[in-house]
C-alpha cells in the first residue's frame, strides 16, 4: 500500500515547480516575442520623423507680407537652385537632432520626381544623399512646387511646376 | 481487479487547473505579438502623410497661384501624373476660377474625397 502521508507537501512541489516553468517560459518568450513587432514600430516612428523633418524644411523661416503666406522655403531653394549639399545639411541637421548632445546616425538618399510638360513623360533623378546599401530603409516624399524664376535643377522644365521629392531614410 | 486509487486527487486537480492557466497564458502571448505587428502595420498602411501632403501642396498652390490658372492647372496636371507614376495612387483634383473645389484619392487601399469650401486645414 503507498502512504499517503505528506500530500500537501507534494502538492506544494508541484506546484512550485509548476510556477517556475511558468515564469521560465513567460520570460523566455516574451523576449522572442517583442522582436518583430518592434521593427514595424520604428519603421513607423523613423517615418513620422522623416516627413515631420521635410515638412519643417518645406516652410519659410519667417514671413513678413500678409498677402504671400507662402513665401520661398529653404527646401524649394535647394531643389530650385540644384545645392544638394545645402540640403544634406540641413536634413541632417534636423534628423539626427536628439535631446542630448549625442548626435543620432540618419542616413539618407533623396530623389527628384518630375514630370516633362512636352512629352508628358515622368522622370527621376538623384538628389542627394549617400549610398543605399540595403539598411532597412523607410520612404518618406514631399511635394514641393518649384519657381520659374531662377530655377536651375537640370532636367526640370523651366516653369512653374510641383516636384516629388522622395527620400530613403535609414539607421547608420 | 483492481480496486481505483481515490488517493491525490487534490494533486490532479490542482495539475489540471494549473494547466488551464499556462494555456490561457499562451494564447494571451500569442495574441499580443498579433495586435503589435497588425497595429504597427495599419498604421504604416494608412497613407496619412500622403494626404496631409497633398492638402497642404494644393492649400499652397491656391494661395501662390490666385490669378494664375495656367500655374495652377500645369502642378495639378504633375501631381497627378507623378502620384500614378512614383506612387501607384489616382489623384483628380477639380479646379475652377483659381480655386480647387474637389480633391479625390485612391491608391487602392485608401479613397480619400474631399469637397473644399474654406481651408481651414
Amino acid at each position: 500500500m503507498v502512504g499517503d502521508d505528506a500530500q500537501l507537501y507534494t502538492i506544494e512541489g508541484i506546484a512550485a515547480s509548476v510556477l517556475i516553468l511558468t515564469t521560465v517560459y513567460l520570460v523566455l518568450t516574451t523576449t522572442v516575442v517583442f522582436t518583430p513587432g518592434e521593427t514595424h514600430i520604428y519603421d513607423m516612428q523613423l517615418e513620422q520623423l522623416g516627413s515631420d523633418v521635410l515638412a519643417a524644411m518645406d516652410n519659410a523661416p519667417s514671413w513678413n507680407d500678409p498677402n504671400d503666406p507662402y513665401p520661398q522655403s529653404p527646401l524649394e531653394a535647394a531643389i530650385e537652385q540644384n545645392q544638394p549639399v545645402v540640403f544634406s545639411e540641413l536634413f541632417l541637421t534636423y534628423c539626427n537632432a536628439t535631446t542630448e548632445e549625442r548626435r543620432d546616425d540618419l542616413r539618407f538618399s533623396a530623389n527628384i520626381t518630375y514630370r516633362n510638360e512636352t512629352s508628358g513623360q515622368v522622370g527621376s533623378k538623384l538628389f542627394a544623399g549617400s549610398q543605399y546599401n540595403r539598411e532597412h530603409a523607410v520612404t518618406v516624399t514631399r511635394w514641393v512646387n518649384i519657381d520659374n524664376t531662377g530655377n536651375t535643377q537640370p532636367g526640370l522644365d523651366l516653369r512653374e511646376q510641383s516636384v516629388l521629392l522622395e527620400v530613403l531614410l535609414w539607421r547608420g | 481487479m483492481a480496486r481505483l486509487n481515490e488517493e491525490g486527487q487534490w494533486i490532479i486537480l490542482m495539475g489540471f487547473i494549473i494547466c488551464v492557466g499556462i494555456f490561457f497564458l499562451a494564447i494571451l502571448l500569442n495574441q499580443s505579438i498579433l495586435v503589435g505587428q497588425t497595429t504597427a502595420e495599419s498604421v504604416i498602411e494608412f497613407p496619412k502623410t500622403d494626404i496631409q501632403d497633398l492638402r497642404s501642396e494644393l492649400r499652397m498652390l491656391t494661395f501662390r497661384y490666385p490669378a494664375d490658372p495656367g500655374s495652377m492647372a500645369d502642378s495639378i496636371d504633375d501631381i497627378t501624373a507623378i502620384s500614378l507614376y512614383n506612387k501607384a495612387a489616382v489623384v483628380r483634383i477639380l479646379e475652377s476660377g483659381g480655386q480647387i473645389t474637389e480633391i479625390h484619392y485612391n491608391n487602392g487601399v485608401t479613397t480619400y474625397d474631399e469637397t473644399i469650401l474654406w481651408w481651414n486645414f
